[in-house]
């Protein structure tokens, strides 16, 4: 095996962790989503949010810190990631102070929020959630880093009974689609890597890496183990 | 070698898997059922099983006696205090004792009918000695709470979603004033089984079974999610599990008395300075810290530019 081959199996390694993260997560995200009876949903027109909200981990999407309060009940914490995880928050920067923010919630109601004021601060920052009847929502800052934390803050308009009824999640499965798309991209990869001899060899990664994917639809992984390993590269690499 | 024939076969293959994992996407979709949704541990009737304990135990004891004493253990532990014979339905586990080191040796005054072994320590000496016990007749079919009886002592187990099991590893101590233990090391390892092959998945948080007193969690595998100080004297491991139909997951861990480094969580975050900074915002007990809400992409670009660089560097080898 020449040293290029192993210069673009090192690589095909490294974007296979990042679609190891999204097939969990879709696949995680489609079981979740089973019961959805109970689910709150938060719902934001403006940049097309309308998701479920889960009380299990910021690894399963948008999540409610239960160290806070319900909403209508006090202050509310609500996380999402920005990049990977389905990026539920990727558009949150684009928020403008007025903007409606809906959290529905069973045996509450439909609770209306309005954006007062965007923050950018240190991961260092802790929230204060004695602040009355506000929803922050936060997600990392900028886009492809987590250096920082943008919070959106905003307070609370009104509660109207629960009306709407959120179906169960329907969103088509992409975590099969990543699948396909880098069984696909290695496939392209190896019939098109000038090194006629090696060619098999980057195919058969492409294979083994792609059945490591379906292993990992079926049986989803925790992310945050792989999460913490490429977050540590990164701070090490300075990227 | 045709690798033409190869791309075919293996393109064949991982299509018709992801064809048949797209169908039942499609199907638990269509149907609106699915075997995979969310259920939580119950105390009676759990579809939860430890499937296997074991035990692996290191203690030194030092003998401040002007005589010769023996360190014994048992064949059997009950929670009721009543000694059973292995194999019987008795009312908590039946431990088998598979190994000692050194070896031990049998004990003459034994209140046990599969015997009692033991390890002589002379008057003044500090001696050093390890044995394994395994969980041998596991019952059928509710490993977790056998019955209506209430276990309370080590090393029965209770469900894993509710409680642990306590024992002190210093009670020879208390038994036996002049075996002093000097240092006491457990490693336990237990299988734990979702035994309904059709659903549906389980999940909860599951404590250690077996939680030695005033001891330190100096290591878990997988690594611990949070440490329970519910019991105060207590570091109870403690992990958030998730078991789909029929899997089978083993989780060990090993307490320290009286001294040892403690494991870290998974969840525990790098100690933060500004905790307790004034001009951070609010005070610590109506804080929230802010939650890792993003994966650096800058390795993902890495990656881009490795396989590009291979190929350019490929090219020119040609």
């Amino acid at each position: 095996m020449k040293l290029s081959t192993f210069f673009v199996l090192v690589g095909m390694i490294i974007i296979s962790l990042y679609c190891l993260i999204e097939v969990s997560y879709y696949s995680s995200a489609e079981n979740l989503s089973q019961n959805s009876s109970n689910t709150p949903y938060l719902e934001i027109p403006s940049i097309g949010i309308n998701q479920p909200i889960n009380n299990k981990s910021i690894d399963y999407g948008i999540y409610y810190d239960p160290g806070s309060a319900k909403p209508g009940l006090g202050t509310t914490a609500i996380f999402g990631h920005r990049t990977f995880h389905g990026s539920p928050f990727l558009n949150l920067d684009k928020l403008k102070n007025g903007d409606n923010i809906t959290v529905e919630w069973p045996g509450i109601g439909n609770v209306e929020y309005s954006v007062v004021n965007l923050t950018v601060v240190d991961p260092s920052y802790r929230l204060d959630v004695d602040q009355g009847n506000k929803l922050f929502l936060i997600t990392c800052y900028p886009l492809g880093s987590d250096a920082q934390r943008l919070i959106i803050e905003s307070n609370q308009v009104k509660i109207d009974p629960l009306t709407t009824n959120q179906k169960p999640n329907t969103a088509p499965p992409y975590g099969i689609f990543i699948i396909l798309g880098f069984f696909a991209g290695g496939s392209i990869l190896s019939f098109l890597y000038p090194l006629k001899e090696d060619q098999y060899i980057i195919f058969l990664a492409t294979i083994a890496i792609t059945a490591f994917l379906i292993l990992a639809y079926i049986f989803p992984i925790p992310p945050d183990a792989i999460e913490s390993r490429l977050s540590w590269f990164n701070n090490l690499l300075g990227v | 070698m045709n690798y033409n024939n190869i791309y075919l076969i293996c393109s064949a293959l991982v299509i018709l898997v992801i064809g048949l994992g797209f169908s039942n996407f499609v199907s638990a979709d269509t149907f609106g059922q699915s075997n995979d949704q969310q259920a939580w541990m119950q105390s009676t009737g759990s579809t939860l099983q430890f499937t296997y304990l074991q035990a692996t135990i290191h203690i030194t004891v030092h003998n401040n006696a002007d005589h010769a004493m023996f360190f014994k253990i048992s064949q059997q532990y009950t929670g009721d205090g009543t000694v059973t014979v292995t194999g019987t339905n008795s009312s908590s586990i039946d431990w088998s004792i598979i190994s000692t080191n050194p070896s031990a040796i049998r004990m003459v005054n034994s209140i046990n009918p599969a015997g009692d072994l033991g390890w002589e320590i002379d008057s003044g000496q500090t001696r050093s000695v390890s044995f394994t016990l395994v969980e041998n007749n596991p019952p059928a079919p509710w490993y977790i709470q056998r019955g209506t009886t209430n276990n309370t002592f080590w090393p029965v187990v209770n469900d894993p979603g509710l409680t642990a099991t306590w024992f002190l590893p210093n009670e020879l101590n208390y038994l036996n004033p002049n075996l002093e233990v000097v240092s006491w090391q457990g490693t336990f390892f237990f299988n734990l089984k979702n035994v309904v092959s059709t659903g549906p998945r389980v999940e909860g948080i599951v404590r250690a079974p077996i939680v030695p007193l005033n001891s330190v969690l100096t290591a878990s595998n997988p690594t611990v999610d949070y440490i329970d100080n519910e019991i105060a004297s207590a570091q109870t491991a403690a992990w958030d599990v998730t078991l789909y139909p029929g899997q089978t997951k083993g989780f060990s861990y090993t307490y320290n008395y009286p001294n040892g480094t403690a494991v870290t969580p998974a969840n525990r975050q790098s100690p933060s300075t500004l905790i307790n900074d004034p001009s951070s915002a609010g005070n610590s007990s109506t804080t929230l810290p802010t939650q890792n809400t993003g994966v650096p992409w800058g390795l993902f670009v890495v990656g881009g530019i490795v396989i590009a660089a291979g190929i350019i560097y490929a090219r020119v080898l040609r």
